[in-house]
């Protein structure tokens, strides 16, 4: 019930948000929501909406100027960016605020135009994006998958750090007032969770278009005492405030802190009052007790693993787990790099039913599959099942797979680290539609060994050298004296093998004395000074 | 200028090597032991160093503060003697560790038993849960459990971690860490069954076991056939004990160092790691890690005689050097063998040795090519030992591990079934007995390198016991007096590799300090045990001697018997 309520709540939220915008020609509004995961865990999300009409988007606010140059340079109708720090514990925060993101950055792009050059522009967009949202994703593309005009990418390895934050903040209209006041990039680091993103969207209604920008950043804390006391400092910082720390051009401010009911109140003048104190005009803040339970957030989990791994192949086994009562729809997507070869008719689920933590014996159970085979280095494979499960059950997806070797450039730099595979997503077709991630997986390589090109030549070479030298000659030669007359003596032929025979000597004693090359050269340029 | 050769005609140095194979035969079997003799002396070892430098051992500032929960555990489990598991369930969950149970039974009957793993999981706070460690500690052992699980308790307040770590008390000893590998690899092998893992990490990378040691640090490496950790994460553990903060110089294969004050001859540790590496198939809890392409090791603590706070902390150095490896352990040494605690002799070294004591059966098989054989004919004997071979392991494993044994019968039918020479009843023309004396020694020849490759202690230790006795025994006596023939036959029914491994065992191993026979009081029992170990191993962690026993070494022993014949 919990559950459903924060996500009706939350569509209701962004229902809201739209609605407003179609009726008003700029909308920005800003709100931030502080709930208790768990009694150890603390979540913020900050949310920011921005819509202006495609006709006047300098008008008022402003819209961020970045993001038109993107989408008008590449004509693109959505995007959808997020980086992502560590990773979202279902099983311990329970449902994931919306948008929801995997480890690393994810990009999807819906263009808009010619068709013909959406290669060009995707390329050109993520360059453009890398380079102003400081990331370093340009190596995604073999790992797009396209869906007509839909480009989509996943960067599992990108982390979020301070400097993302830097163009995020300056898309905001308010970059100084506002609850943008609130967002300490620095302090997000001892988070254990979080997340930056926007998406943008050009939407037209009855010949008239806006442009809608979301953005918004979510971070989990732990020691969450210590922690809220300090973000409830914060809060009471900002909305007892004068008016002009607001942020002037927002149409609404909103703070919601679901932590505990006792920090809000009404004053006896009627007025709202937060920790004891009185609530400045411009801001609406809202005030609940969350009745953390934390058997709640265990509701729903999703894991991914590799068995059986070795250098050469595994078995890839995404579990989802459903400790509600009723069953669930599930579209499971998992996109494999190109260096997977999947054995699809391995591809099987099979469900069992939980009892705490044991389950019972597992059978297949039939579903939907789409399958989209990779390229090799132009297009991942996508494996998508659709399948039902049922109430306190758990869900195993299993298949097959070996691992491709690669070109040696296309190794990275530390091979033996692995190369990272995407998440899983998963839609779950509740009431409403929630999509869930699971976690990213580390794929060891096969490796060769960098060095051996250079063994082999000097093995190979001598072991050549070694067997035309004797064991060719005394097995298959046999030499015959011509005329039985010995090649002349000759003085320079002596002089020859003489000098020879000195520079292996010299040889030998320059490596039993460790006297380098550089070192003999210097030798011989002060032996040329002297004598000079 | 050297003469033109005939058609027919060989080098000069062959024909040498022809006509004195037995002297170059014993020269390079001679060689290679004088050759060994120098390069396992640590004194011109190469010595150890670091690879790895992001394991940075010995370099972070060790902060265990948990001494008391070290403490409460200790007095706890005797107390909660009859619950333990759910003492420590208890006490994981009350330190934020998300515990567990496993249970696991074997399947094979030759070793009914079963248990109950704990373990459990702290995850890295700011990481993705892409890698893991294990750190763990024998059910049996209080000290060990009270450390694992105060570091735990620590460790999981720290947000340094970069990987997930895993805490196992694995009941059963290398049993249970088995089964808690096998099920965090989804794998299923034969000898066991257990509990899957509701929950797990990804990449296991290393595995730490502790134990209670007497007085200093005891540090075990040998793993399943042969393996090794890679040799950066002993180095980094021996590092790391010798640094100033905890001054532990370590004991490897239970000898101190001469150079930290030790007394034995320099030759003790080689020995004992070229025995141990070749005949003790599980030294520990770590010793099945490698199967999974886990890097594993034990290290023994004197937690009873010294101070909890400084092992722990001493665990805690290994673990953070652990958990700053940016890639998988791959920079250092995988094949090597330890000389002492500084110094190792790699592959590059001692595989030469292997080439000078299987070298005389290439020269006699050489020898036998030339002079013998006028036509290569492959006796029917030779793949009928083989399969015989097979048949028996075939057959022993699935009774072993199908039927309950409840009396010694069945292990008296398998040693008669070992003893009994199977492979002499195959009838051999005496045409074809050259081609056989020569198929053998090849094969012999090729065993010894092939196994050499995958486990070089044991391809070198049963070569330099067996190359003599094949060479010896394997020679054409048809001419001779029969009562040379029948001392040759005799001599090669008592060459079993039963009986060669109980000489071994009363008369060589005590030199090392191992050996449990008593050669004065000989019993059944001891010619039945090695049998037991070897096939109990096979099946409930796949070492691999019992094959190689049953399928290579006895077959040939079985053709020596009938080339003598």
């Amino acid at each position: 019930m919990e559950f459903r309520l924060a996500w009706a709540r939350l569509v209701s939220i962004a229902l809201i948000f739209v609605g407003s915008a179609a009726q008003q020609a700029h909308v920005c509004n800003e709100e931030l929501t502080v709930r208790r995961l768990t009694p150890h865990h603390t979540l913020s999300e900050f949310r920011f909406n921005l819509t202006v009409p495609t006709e006047d988007p300098n008008h008022g606010f402003g819209f961020p100027n970045l993001l038109l140059e993107l989408v008008s340079s590449n004509q693109v109708q959505k995007i959808f960016f997020v980086l992502t720090e560590s990773l979202w514990r279902h099983e311990k925060y329970g449902p994931p605020p919306q948008p929801a993101s995997p480890t690393g950055a994810v990009v999807s792009v819906t263009f808009e135009g010619d068709a013909s050059t959406l290669e060009k522009r995707w390329i050109s967009l993520i360059h453009s994006m890398n380079g102003a949202f400081g990331t370093s994703i340009t190596h995604i593309f073999p790992d797009t998958v396209k869906a007509g005009f839909e480009f989509s990418a996943a960067a599992p390895r990108e982390s979020l750090c301070v400097e993302n934050y830097t163009p995020w903040l300056k898309m905001l209209p308010c970059q100084s007032n506002g609850l943008v006041n609130l967002i300490k990039p620095l302090y997000s680091l001892s988070s254990v969770y979080r997340s930056l993103g926007f998406t943008y969207e050009k939407r037209c209604e009855k010949e008239r278009c806006w442009y809608e920008a979301r953005l918004f950043a979510f971070t989990v804390y732990e020691n969450a005492d210590e922690r809220v006391s300090a973000v409830v400092e914060a809060i009471e910082d900002y909305v007892t405030a004068p008016a002009d720390r607001r942020c002037r051009v927002a149409t609404a401010s909103q703070i919601r802190v679901l932590l505990d009911s006792k920090l809000g109140s009404k004053g006896q003048d009627g007025a709202v009052e937060f920790n004891g104190k009185k609530v400045q005009d411009g801001v609406t803040v809202e005030v609940a007790d969350p009745n953390i339970d934390i058997s709640r957030n265990e509701l729903f989990g999703v894991e991914t693993t590799f068995g059986h791994k070795d250098k050469f192949s595994g078995r890839y086994i995404g579990v989802v787990r459903n400790r509600k009562s009723q069953s669930l729809r599930l579209t499971y997507t998992q996109v494999l790099p190109w260096w997977f070869s999947i054995y699809y008719h391995t591809a099987t689920v099979s469900c069992g039913r939980l009892s705490g933590l044991e389950l019972s014996k597992e059978k297949t159970i039939d579903v939907i599959k789409r399958f989209v085979p990779s390229i090799d280095r132009k297009r991942p494979a996508e494996l998508e099942l659709q399948f039902t499960i049922d109430g306190g059950s758990e869900c195993q997806v299993n298949f097959d797979f070996e691992k491709k070797p690669l070109r040696l450039g296309e190794y990275p730099p530390d091979a033996n680290h692995g190369l990272y595979v995407p998440a899983a997503r998963i839609v779950i077709q509740d009431k409403t539609k929630t999509t869930v991630y699971s976690n990213i997986l580390l794929a060891p390589l096969l490796v060769p060994d960098f060095s051996m090109p250079f063994n082999v030549i000097c093995f190979v070479a001598t072991a050549i050298s070694f067997a035309f030298s004797t064991i060719h000659p005394s097995t298959t030669g046999s030499l015959l004296p011509v005329n039985g007359k010995l090649p002349e003596k000759k003085l320079w032929r002596t002089g020859l093998r003489l000098s020879l025979l000195v520079l292996l000597v010299g040889a030998g004693y320059m490596e039993y004395h460790s006297i380098t090359l550089n070192a003999l050269r210097r030798e011989i340029v002060k032996f040329f000074e002297r004598v000079a | 200028m050297r003469a033109a050769l005939g058609a027919n005609e060989r080098p000069p140095y062959l024909e040498k090597l022809l006509n004195k194979a037995p002297l170059f035969s014993l020269l390079t079997f001679i060689g290679a032991l004088y050759w060994a003799w120098n390069i396992f002396n640590p004194e011109f070892c190469e010595h150890t160093r670091i690879s790895e430098h992001a394991l940075m051992g010995g370099i972070v500032n060790e902060k265990f503060n948990k001494e008391g929960i070290y403490t409460e555990i200790l007095k706890g489990l005797p107390a909660r003697k009859n619950e333990r598991n759910e003492y420590l369930l208890e006490r994981l969950e009350h330190y934020r560790i998300d515990g567990y149970e496993q249970r696991w039974r074997t399947n094979a009957a030759i070793y009914n038993t079963s248990g109950v793993n704990v373990w459990g999981v702290f995850r890295a706070k700011r990481a993705a849960s892409t890698e893991s460690l294990l750190l763990a500690a024998d059910a049996k052992d209080n000290h060990a459990i009270s450390l694992v699980v105060a570091f735990a308790a620590y460790a999981q307040e720290q947000v340094y971690w970069a990987r997930d770590i895993f805490i196992l008390m694995a009941d059963g000893g290398p049993l249970g860490v088995e089964a808690f590998l096998s099920a965090f690899h989804h794998t299923q092998r034969g000898g066991l069954v257990f509990d899957r893992l509701p929950t797990r990490g990804d990449g296991l990378t290393a595995m730490l076991a502790v134990k209670q040691s007497s007085k200093e640090i005891e540090l075990q490496i040998n793993q399943l056939n042969g393996e090794l950790p890679n040799l950066d994460y002993v180095n980094t553990v021996i590092r790391v004990g010798a640094t100033s903060k905890f001054r532990m110089p370590s004991l490897i294969y239970g000898i101190r160092d001469r150079h930290e004050g030790g007394n034995n001859p320099w030759w003790l540790i080689p020995a004992r790691a070229l025995y141990t590496q070749a005949f003790v198939s599980v030294e520990g809890l770590h010793s099945l890690s490698t199967k999974y392409g886990v890097q594993g090791l034990t290290i023994g603590l004197p937690l009873n005689s010294g101070s909890p706070k400084t092992a722990a902390k001493f665990v805690e150095a290994i673990m953070r050097s652990l958990n700053n490896l940016l890639e998988s352990f791959h920079q250092s040494y995988f094949l090597y063998v330890l000389a002492d605690e500084d110094n190792f002799v790699s592959i590059l070294y001692f595989m030469p040795i292997l080439g000078g004591v299987v070298a005389p059966l290439a020269i006699f098989a050489y020898r036998e090519w030339v002079f013998a054989v006028q036509k290569l004919v492959i006796p029917s004997a030779l793949l009928l030992a083989h399969g015989a071979g097979v048949a028996v392991w075939y057959c022993s494993t699935k009774v072993f591990r199908e039927h309950a044994v409840t009396d010694d019968t069945p292990w008296l039918g398998l040693l008669a079934a070992i003893l009994f020479p199977i492979a002499a009843l195959f009838p051999i023309a005496e045409k074809s007995k050259s081609s056989l004396r020569f198929l053998l020694l090849l094969e012999s020849a090729l065993i010894f390198g092939l196994i050499g490759l995958l486990n070089f202690p044991l391809a070198l230790l049963t070569a330099i016991l067996t190359v003599p006795i094949i060479i010896v025994l394997s020679r054409d006596l048809s001419v001779q007096p029969r009562a040379r023939q029948i001392l040759q036959a005799t001599c090669v029914l008592l060459a079993h590799p039963l009986i060669i491994y109980l000489l071994v065992n009363i008369y060589v191993l005590p030199l090392i300090g191992f050996g449990s026979v008593d050669g004065a009081n000989l019993k059944l029992q001891d010619m039945v045990d090695p049998i037991r170990h070897m096939l109990a191993n096979h099946l409930l962690f796949g070492c691999n001697l019992y094959p190689i026993f049953l399928i290579l070494a006895l077959p040939i022993w079985g053709l020596l018997l009938r080339l003598s014949l």
